[in-house]
């Protein structure tokens, strides 16, 4: 007895040093499939307590009042810096095929596809919910969750539902300051510093090349972006579980969920709206 | 500036003070820092100094970080690898080769798919995307962890104990995010050519020697030491930034979380106009870089 005693410590020791890796390889997999489970779940609960949430029109406000003063500038400056690398590659391009007088219509056609799109994804995932993940998880740890449901007011309703509509209201919002901020910064280069094409014909092809129907796709890129990724960070929001530094882990983990959706997203549906028919008034 | 209700949940019956008009026109200022011009002064002077020790403490001989520098950028590059492959392959088969090759083919130029890919990825995509994921996989996961140290006294227990922070705690993490962001900046470049290769010359209806032969003529050294630079830049950066947002977080759970969600917002605002004036001095000093070969 005494002997098992005292072999089993280093016994213990040297097996958990070496094999630790091994099973938490193999609980990522069961981990993430469960993970993805629960998400599935949690999106159908947040979807069916949206109606119930209507009552709460003021905090709906009161969060979409929030989302557009904290994101409306980043939003703006980030997808000019896209519009510039949009730029910086097209106005080369062409003028190695000796059409750079057409610059303005390839930001004209990249910037609702690409730019205003994908920016509009970067910067809702970095500012807005990681944010979320930040507050719903640091009400999750403070046991705030816990108070309002023992006062009989549902989370999922006053919590998650009023964040999504905000979401939904902020849209159209976004993604106009978007596509308006690619193209400035589009033009700023291509026309002030570059001074590759004079500015009414930038501006002219530009907006000719865009039918409303693109905006209208690059919208809806947005809105399904925007409406995943904020229900992905309530979901790791509402998951903390631990010490404050649980938060933090919890932050990074919807980060790498919400980063690979937005592009799995964007170029989805990019296929969708336009690999058969490119939308654009040239070629036959 | 986080979400304020937080603050209305957690004191619902409190008053709210009434505050002084310090916030009516902090909107600009707080998507940096989160307060007033002062503390992102501050802040960005801190990062500054934190670099500059950082890379003064990484020249000078006694290297005992070496070890944790190594593990922690293997550790970073590895839990990067599949969401970048991941983006990286549905950025190139949606957008580049179904939706530009479509627009390449009514131009009546698709043998320049490869050529142009190649140099967008190059000197664009891949860097963006790269770094992005870098600094939102690998840069926050160093925010959370010196944040939580932070908060659980950690860092004053290695004071007391004479264990200098810098040389043992911040010293490797940026070497590593340095050193780090190159690497995986080229293996994003190698998973999307491989992406490019297989599908492209099948959808445009190329042969693979067609393609291959417009991608070599366009592959020039100096845009890859070029962009190994700006790499290496973007990879200080993002591990400047985690470090001192991380060694800098107070004010318990919501702290961290706070931390984290602005490491993130000033880590992609570097990355863009690191990226952005790069891109525009590079092609403005070598222009024959910018011209389109095949």
């Amino acid at each position: 007895m005494a002997t098992t005693e005292i072999t089993t410590p280093p016994g213990d020791a040297k097996p958990t040093a070496a094999t630790k890796p091994e099973p938490r390889r193999e609980g990522t997999i069961v981990a993430g499939l469960r993970e993805a489970g629960e998400l599935t779940e949690f999106y159908g609960r947040a979807m069916v307590s949206l109606p119930g949430t209507l009552r709460y029109t003021s905090e709906i406000l009161r969060q979409t009042a929030i989302l557009i003063r904290g994101t409306t500038v980043l939003m703006f400056f980030l997808s000019a810096f896209l519009g510039i690398s949009v730029v910086n590659f097209a106005f080369f391009f062409l003028r190695s095929i000796g059409a750079s007088d057409f610059t303005g219509a390839a930001t004209g056609f990249a910037n609702p596809l690409l730019g205003a799109t994908l920016m509009f994804g970067y910067v809702f995932t970095a500012k807005v919910c990681c944010g979320m993940v930040a507050e719903l998880g640091a009400m999750k740890i403070q046991q705030e969750i816990d108070a309002l449901d023992s006062t009989g007011v549902d989370p999922m309703r006053y919590v998650v539902g009023t964040r999504l509509l905000a979401v939904l209201l902020y849209i159209p919002i976004g993604g106009t300051v978007a596509l308006l901020g690619a193209t400035a910064g589009s033009y700023f280069v291509g026309v002030v510093v570059l001074q590759g094409v004079g500015s009414e014909a930038f501006l002219q092809i530009n907006w000719a090349v865009q039918p409303l129907q693109v905006q209208v796709n690059s919208l809806i890129t947005q809105g399904a972006i925007a409406m995943v990724t904020s229900v992905v960070a309530c979901f790791y929001g509402l998951r903390t579980k631990g010490g404050p530094a649980a938060v933090g882990d919890s932050v990074a983990r919807s980060l790498i969920a919400n980063l690979v959706l937005v592009h799995l997203i964007a170029g989805f549906l990019v296929v969708f709206f336009y690999g058969t028919e490119l939308l654009m008034p040239i070629g036959g | 500036m986080t979400w304020e209700g937080t603050r209305a949940l957690s004191s619902p019956d409190v008053t709210p003070v009434r505050r002084p008009r310090r916030r009516v026109s902090t909107a600009l200022i707080d998507t940096f820092s989160g307060s007033s011009v002062y503390g992102t002064i501050r802040e960005a002077g801190e990062m500054g100094s934190l670099g500059w020790r950082a890379v003064r403490l990484a020249v000078t001989p006694p290297f005992p970080w070496v070890r944790d520098a190594v593990s922690e950028g293997s550790r970073a590059i590895r839990r990067c690898l599949v969401p970048l492959s991941l983006s990286v392959s549905a950025f190139m088969i949606g957008f580049a080769i179904i939706v530009f090759g479509n627009l390449l083919g009514s131009l009546g130029a698709t043998d320049r798919e490869a050529g142009g890919m190649w140099v967008a990825f190059s000197r664009e995509v891949c860097v963006w995307i790269t770094t992005m994921i870098f600094a939102g996989v690998a840069g926050s996961a160093i925010t959370a962890d010196l944040g939580a140290r932070k908060i659980r006294e950690e860092l004053d227990a290695l004071a007391v104990l004479g264990v200098d922070r810098f040389r043992s705690l911040v010293v490797p993490r940026v070497v590593a995010m340095t050193l780090g962001a190159p690497i995986l900046g080229m293996l994003a470049l190698l998973v999307s050519q491989a992406v490019n290769f297989a599908v492209a010359p099948g959808h445009l209806g190329l042969t693979d020697e067609v393609f291959a032969d417009n991608l070599v003529l366009n592959v020039l050294p100096l845009d890859l030491y070029a962009s190994i630079v700006k790499y290496l830049l973007i990879g200080f950066f993002v591990g400047v930034v985690s470090c001192q947002k991380g060694l800098s977080c107070d004010g318990g759970a919501e702290g961290v979380g706070r931390a984290v969600n602005q490491t993130v917002v000033v880590c992609f605002l570097g990355i863009w106009i690191i990226n952005s004036l790069f891109n525009l001095g590079y092609l403005t000093i070598f222009p024959e870089t910018a011209i389109l070969r095949g």
